[in-house]
Parts: C-alpha cells; structure tokens; sequence
C-alpha cells in the first residue's frame, strides 16, 4: 500500500503548520522524517491517518482518499499503525491484552485467535514472559516494544512512526531501534519521524528533512547526509551530528 | 395527648430512613443515567451536545435544590397541561435531575482527565466512537468519577431532607411527625442525625475501603 501526498495545508487557527506538501512513499519503504522541532514533520506523520483534521490538499492511502468525508476512516486505519512517542499503551490492560484489543473488538478475531498472534508478537518483540505484565511494570523501552506489537496485531500494511524512541532513556533506545529495524528488512512500509540520525543513515530508504512546514530535501540517505544540498539541511545536520 | 419519647418512635424513623434509602438510591440511578449521557455530552466534541450539556449543568446547579422541588411539585401541576405528581413521584423527579447535573459534572471531568493519548491511541487503532469509550476511556474515567460520585451521592442523602417540605415521608418528615407527638424535638431529631450518620458515615467507609482495593492497585 503506498501513500500519496498532494499540496497537503494545515493550519492552527491563523498558525499554518504545514504550508504544501507534495510526496509519495512507496509500498515497501522505509522514509524517515527529519527536522528541527516545529517543522511541522509530527503534524504531518498524524495527518496521514487524520490524528490532524486536514486544512486543504489530498491524502491518499492506497486507493482511499482519507480527505473524502465519505471514506470509513476507520477502515483505512485498521490497515495504518501508529506507534506514539508517548506509547499510549492501555494502562488498564495487560501487555496481551493490549496487543489482543483491537483485533477482537475492531476486526471480530477470536479471542483464541488473537490471544495466539498477540504471545507471537510478543515474542518477536522480545517479551513473551512479559505478557501478563501491565503498562506501569514495564520500562519504557518494553512499552514501545509492546506498542509496536499493539500495531502489528492489526496486520497493518504501512506503520507510522511518531518519534518513538524520544521519551526513551539512552540506554533503552537501541531494543527498541533493533525491533524497528527487523521490521523494516521484513518489507513493512514505514514512516519514521525521528531524531535518531544513525537509525535514519542505516535503515531508511529515504530521508525527508523539513523545515518550517516545507519539505526542504529529501533523498537517499547517504546523499542527505553526507552532502546535503540546502543549506538549511547542511546547518541542520550540523547541528545534530 | 402527648407520648414520652421512646424506642417505639424508632419505628415510624426507621420507616422514614428505609424512603429516604429508596428516593435517594432511584434517584441516583435515573440522576446516573442522566450524568453519563450529559457528561458524555459535555465532554464531547459535538458542538450541539456539547452546548445543550453544558445549559443543563449550569441551569441545574444554579438553582437551589429546594426550588427545583417546588417547581416540580407545585408548578408543573398548575399549567394544567395533565400533570400532577404525586409526592414521591415529585422527591425523585426532582432529586434526579439535581444529581443528573452533579455526576454529569463529574463524569465530563472524568472523561477528561484521561490523557489525550489514550483517546488517540484508540482512534489510530480504527475504533469506532462507542468501542472507544466502552474499552479505553470509560474503564480509566471511573477511578475519576467512583470517588466524587460516592462523595455526592452522601451530599445528595444529606440534601434529600428538604423534600421533606412538600410532605413526602422521609426520614426527615418522619422526625417532625416524632417530635409533635412526643414535644421532644431534641430526642426526635438527635435520633434522627443519627440515622442520616450511620448511612452518610458508613457510604464513606465503604468508599474508603473501594479506594483502597481498587483504585490504588492498578
């Protein structure tokens, strides 16, 4: 499933955050988002599955156009993941029933069904003993763990990435990267806002660096940060790395 | 002919206490179901449920109890439009629409006291409104509204001696019929803050001990 992006606007009230985006992202890919803080790339990243009402422009999610009013949203969103920088794990669930949730109540899996794929994931991500375990037990690198397993029960054909190792200690950020890579080398499409720059370098197909509601540049990821084109990316990346 | 205070005026108190028990606790179902739909109204992003919800909490408990009871009970029957209540009918009318507008005040705080994120989380799974609220939201609003619920609820118990006004047999009315038969308002009406304090204090050990076992756990 691939997503298409056409003069997307959005505006706060007088605020316009995102000014005209143009982009495609293939099935299959792995984008990540760059760019200094109000940039405007996490309002976009929520945008692709209307977490942000859009002011004006065209999303299209596979062959749904998500700025129709008459598209079931929530339909498109059953086949889009979303893992937040915040986990927004279901603090009142366990880590299985969290992943078991929206198969069950959301596509009418099986209770054994889903209860079988959730241990699955859990497995992938490397928590199996955890599964009984609840949110407030677990670190923050096993809460974005489970979260992305949460997303992955829904057998999801594209996942949204929200800066999801920011609110992680140092120290917890590389499990939850290794996971993120695994995905990407299994062929999930993936868009990633992040700050990890090393991550970006060596999984990403594509890097989009954007600055004050603009894509600025985007490109292969060796290219982008080896020898950035614009400047604002060159003072950026400067910056950063 | 006057009787002296004694244990046999325990009977008509008692009485008294088991209707102020039943007005209070229908009260508070049909108040409750009142609460949850204009809480969730409050609460909502819907600009007509939200403006309406809002008009009955600020109408409701801008007006004193005692009021409400009145206009129900003597006014409604006076715009002969075939309504004429009777006296319990009128205690609880009136009593629910009151609590109705208290617990519609908690719950919309309830429900906005969980994080955003948790109503995000929902949305990006594809669950629809009503799935959201069953599984995610309400479960978590609860440790938000049990508690002042529970405080209210004592508060309405309290409050519910004033239908004792429009001659409805309560606990409160039952320690007036006491103390003129027996001209001992003191023995009448300690008897009687003591039954309002057994029920009040007990609802709030018992909410203690909820608090305890189950909010703090999780």
């Amino acid at each position: 499933m691939n997503i298409q992006v056409k003069d997307l606007h959005k505006s706060y009230g007088k605020l316009e955050v995102l000014k005209g985006i143009d982009c495609e992202i293939k099935e299959g890919e792995v984008v990540c988002v760059i760019g200094p803080s109000g940039s405007g790339k996490s309002t976009f990243l929520r945008c692709l599955n209307l977490l942000e009402q859009i002011t004006s422009g065209q999303v299209l999610i596979g062959q749904h156009d998500i700025t129709n009013v008459k598209t079931d949203i929530n339909m498109v969103r059953t086949e889009v993941g979303m893992v937040f920088q915040q986990f927004n794990l279901f603090p009142h669930k366990t880590a299985l029933e969290n992943v078991m949730l929206a198969p069950v109540i959301v596509k009418h899996e099986s209770k054994e069904a889903a209860r079988a794929k959730a241990l699955e994931l859990l497995a992938k991500v490397g928590l199996k003993e955890k599964a009984d375990s609840y949110p407030g037990n677990l670190s923050g690198g096993q809460m974005q763990r489970v979260a992305i397993a949460r997303a992955l029960a829904m057998n999801p054909k594209i996942i949204l990435f929200d800066e999801p190792t920011s609110a992680l200690d140092p120290e917890l950020v590389g499990e939850v990267l290794n996971v993120m890579k695994d995905l990407a080398q299994e062929g999930m499409t993936m868009v990633v806002v992040t700050h990890e720059m090393g991550f970006a370098r060596e999984v990403a197909d594509r890097v989009i660096f954007m600055d004050q509601g603009y894509i600025i540049e985007e490109g292969d990821p060796e290219e982008i940060f080896r020898a950035p084109k614009n400047e604002r990316t060159q003072a950026f990346l400067r910056k950063v790395i | 002919m006057t009787q002296d205070f004694g244990w046999i005026h325990l009977v008509p108190l008692l009485n008294g206490a088991w209707l102020t028990i039943q007005l209070c606790f229908f009260s508070l179902l049909i108040g409750g179901a009142i609460g949850i739909i204009v809480g969730l109204g409050a609460a909502s992003k819907n600009k007509l449920a939200n403006v309406l919800s809002s008009i009955y909490i600020r109408l409701v408990r801008g007006v004193p109890l005692l009021m409400i009871i009145f206009l129900i009970y003597f006014a409604l029957p006076m715009l002969h439009i075939g309504i004429n209540f009777s006296k319990g009918f009128s205690a609880v009318t009136a009593l629910s629409i009151y609590a109705g507008a208290y617990l519609g005040e908690i719950v919309r705080g309830g429900i906005q006291s969980v994080p955003k994120g948790q109503f995000e989380a929902a949305d990006a799974l594809g669950m629809t409104t009503i799935q959201k609220f069953r599984h995610v939201i309400i479960p978590q609003a609860m440790k938000f509204i049990i508690p002042p619920g529970i405080g209210f609820f004592i508060a309405l118990i309290k409050d519910s001696s004033l239908v004792s006004i429009i001659g409805y047999i309560d606990l409160t009315k039952a320690g007036k019929v006491v103390s003129s038969l027996t001209f001992n308002p003191i023995a009448s009406f300690l008897a009687v803050a003591a039954v309002y304090f057994v029920l009040c204090f007990g609802l709030s050990k018992a909410s203690y001990y909820y608090e305890k076992r189950f909010l703090r756990s999780t």
